[in-house]
């Protein structure tokens, strides 16, 4: 007799779509409940110790929190429809005067104002920020998205050369710069500069957000390049996650998979 | 969905899958906050189960992005020692204290894709949806998953042993 695999009897327990067929034999066979009994106890085990892990959530302070960056979105996309800029979160601690931009001054009041207004029902506010964000991409059951979705708004470059688009921002310690959607065998190069400033490039498509020396490119496809400045520590770069070099005080650490390096550059290409 | 319902019923959900892939409050707070700040951003649409599909998998995106790398990992958690929530009884503190860091700990043993598995599908996500948020074949997720359930319990059982 064939009993069911392991798997096979998580499946049954979780009732999922893959173990209709294994369903009719656990009824008559006893080794196979008895084993399945076992999979249902383990399932008691971590679900237990999982819960315990569990905390309290300032919810009201959490909605608060969204509501105002999404209204930071709405209004900066009402003052330049191209822009790629948006608000990332802010750093526990930090001051709250983050943006320098002159539009992103005044997204930040357009936040505060539409932020409180739509907090009242039946606000026009909520309204108009409903028009400004709706009408976006419809996921399925199961999302197809990646990270950033399949719908990436259509963004204008901050900077672009032959690559196709990019973006080059002044350099601010402790620089971070990070780069998704990459996959294997993709060239990055990272360019050493003397200018504080740091630039990502990358294929059409790709798009680049940038706030307190944190670069952020969800990139289309490679090769992407990275124009770092030469002196600047802290600096790391993360290519889907992995750290591919650090600069500190004390020096440049390389851990990501390089082809080929310089004193100009150093060529990575990705697994 | 409006706003309010949306939040609802996804952020405790989503912000209890973020602490427990991180241990620590504040980057749980921020991906789970970041990833609907997204779901807005790009202008996602659909049925809640799909839309809490997606943030479910942004935010496990933006947590390997941002924690993956062991040593932060490390770190964060040496810096952020899970605590426990407020109980009356000092007995209980201590208990639930040890219970969360021997968890954690079971966690914390686990390889990334694991953990991820192990608490998406402890957040009630179907093979299919937990195959598609980590990206591995839907027919291998019950092997990989039963394989991370024995690990966390084995996990578990380690730490309980006494030193």
């Amino acid at each position: 007799m064939n009993h069911i695999s392991e798997e096979g009897l998580l499946a049954l327990r979780d009732g999922d779509d893959l173990a209709a067929a294994d369903a009719g034999h656990l009824e008559g066979c006893v080794e196979c409940q008895a084993r399945y009994d076992d999979v249902e106890a383990r399932a008691r085990t971590v679900s237990a110790a999982l819960e315990v892990l569990d905390e309290s959530w300032d919810i009201d302070a959490a909605r608060a929190s969204v509501r105002s960056r999404v209204a930071a979105v709405a209004a900066a996309r009402a003052a330049d429809p191209a822009s790629t800029v948006r608000p990332l979160a802010v750093p526990r601690g930090a001051s709250s005067t983050v943006w320098r931009a002159p539009l992103a001054r005044a997204a930040v009041i357009v936040l505060l104002l539409g932020g409180t207004a739509s907090a009242l029902p039946g606000s026009p506010v909520r309204d108009w920020l409903s028009t400004l964000l709706g009408g976006g991409l419809v996921v399925e059951e199961i999302p197809g998205a990646g990270v950033e979705g399949a719908s990436a708004p259509s963004a204008a470059p901050a900077a672009a050369d032959a690559q196709g688009t990019g973006i080059r921002v002044a350099a601010e310690a402790p620089l971070r710069i990070s780069i998704l959607g990459l996959g294997p065998d993709q060239d990055v190069i990272v360019r050493w500069i003397a200018v504080d400033e740091v630039a990502v490039l990358a294929p059409a498509g790709s798009r680049f957000t940038s706030s307190d020396g944190r670069v952020e490119a969800v990139v289309s496809g490679g090769p992407v390049t990275v124009e770092l400045p030469r002196t600047m520590t802290p600096a790391t770069l993360e290519v889907g996650g992995r750290i591919y070099l650090r600069r500190s005080a004390d020096g440049l650490e390389v851990t990501g998979p390089t082809v080929d390096r310089s004193d100009d550059r150093i060529f990575f290409r990705t697994r | 969905m409006d706003f309010d319902t949306l939040f609802d019923a996804l952020y405790p959900p989503l912000v209890r899958y973020c602490h427990r892939m991180t241990g620590d409050r504040d980057a749980a707070e921020d991906t789970a906050q970041e990833a609907l700040v997204r779901l807005y951003e790009h202008k996602v649409e659909g049925p809640e189960p799909a839309l809490r599909a997606w943030l479910f998998k942004t935010a496990t995106h933006l947590i390997r992005d941002r924690y993956r790398v062991d040593e932060n990992r490390r770190r964060l958690l040496e810096q952020n020692p899970v605590t426990p929530t407020k109980l009356d009884e000092p007995d209980q503190v201590l208990e639930r204290g040890e219970r969360q860091a021997m968890a954690r700990h079971a966690l914390d043993r686990l390889p990334e894709r694991d953990r991820e598995m192990l608490l998406l599908r402890y957040e009630g996500f179907s093979y299919k949806e937990i195959a598609d948020a980590i990206q591995v074949a839907a027919t291998s997720v019950g092997t990989l998953l039963a394989r991370a359930e024995k690990k966390f319990v084995e996990a578990l059982e380690r730490t309980e042993e006494p030193a």
